[in-house]
């Protein structure tokens, strides 16, 4: 799993923002807005990890049962696919 | 080759163009016997780049190429100006006294003809530059709006720099109304409004200048009716008491 563009996390306080930089970056409209979990997640992918990787790693870090991560993280990531930000 | 120095937010920057267009431009900023703290010499690889960028915008297959030159001049002299904590945000920046105002949006909502309406009823205000205005962050924390001549279609601009005070972000609408809003709700609209470069490494110092912003600048929502008689003093009434 790749994300197609490199992205600078901005730190708002509460929330994050990812932030396309780099040639190419100007076709992808907009930012990403990322609550802690979202950041999480996201961090883990921009890392190259895979989906499994990932949630292995957040049920190793929160107390959440395996299936509620799991949604989570594999809602989070068709988002991405959806918008075209993951290849 | 034409050689020339100019200033610009506080730099000098020596500048050799092919065309002599790009230096009766900046005729307001040249300055002379200054060491250069920028070399910028312009060649055809980098004009065809921007060709390229004028003909997917405009359909226009023979651009003039000194009008070229002068873009190509503007975003390379952008793409120097972030080494020095300086960047380009797309608006008019209004001078009222010492305190300067920005009002942006995508082109064609009425920057301008907002800006043109302070003009016309405060006696000490004057437009810094009516398109692209630099920004340059100062280490105590200021940020001064500075003028260039790159100020679109009017070519309104004044070589001086001003401290910022406030970031409108226009918006048309039926009625006038402005709200003051946080630094994460203007950010969206800053980033739409800034000059991206394509190195990465600038646009995140772009990014962390942009933060940077939030220390001393007021961020305003205006919805926006040009054609009503309360446009500017819906905008000027709340600008005004604004104390940050």
């Amino acid at each position: 799993m790749k994300l197609k563009y490199e992205f600078e996390i901005v730190d708002m306080g509460e929330e994050k923002v990812a932030v396309p930089v780099g040639k190419g970056a100007e076709n992808l409209q907009g930012v990403l807005k990322l609550n802690k979990q979202g950041f999480e997640v996201f961090s883990q992918i921009q890392e190259g990890k895979t989906t499994n990787e990932i949630i292995s790693s957040i049920c190793e870090k929160y107390d959440d049962d395996i299936q509620t991560i799991t949604s989570y993280v594999e809602g989070f990531i068709s988002k991405l696919i959806k918008i075209e930000i993951i290849e | 080759m034409n050689s020339f120095e100019i200033e610009i937010a506080g730099q000098v920057i020596h500048v050799e163009s092919i065309h002599t267009r790009p230096k009766a431009i900046c005729r307001d900023f040249i300055v002379t016997d200054k060491k250069p703290d920028i070399e910028i010499s312009i060649t055809e690889r980098d004009i065809d780049y921007d060709r390229k960028e004028y003909e997917t915008i405009c359909d226009n297959n023979d651009p003039w190429e000194g009008f070229l030159e002068v873009s190509t001049l503007c975003r390379l002299l952008t793409d120097r100006l972030i080494e020095f904590d300086t960047i380009l945000l797309h608006g008019v920046a209004v001078a009222v006294g010492h305190e300067a105002f920005i009002f942006s949006a995508p082109s064609g909502i009425g920057k301008t003809t907002h800006a043109l309406k302070w003009l016309k009823t405060i006696p000490d205000a004057n437009i810094v530059n009516g398109d692209k205005p630099f920004l340059r962050f100062l280490s105590n924390g200021t940020v001064l709006v500075c003028g260039s001549p790159w100020a679109g279609k009017e070519s309104i601009y004044t070589n001086a720099m001003i401290p910022l005070k406030s970031i409108v972000f226009m918006e048309r609408a039926e009625d006038n109304h402005i709200e003051q809003i946080s630094f994460t709700e203007a950010f969206p609209f800053l980033l739409q409004q800034v000059y991206h470069p394509d190195d990465k490494k600038k646009m995140r110092t772009t990014l962390g200048l942009l933060q940077r912003l939030n220390q001393t600048v007021s961020f305003w929502h205006f919805k926006c009716n040009n054609y009503k008689d309360n446009c500017f003093d819906v905008a000027y009434n709340a600008l005004m008491r604004d104390k940050k």
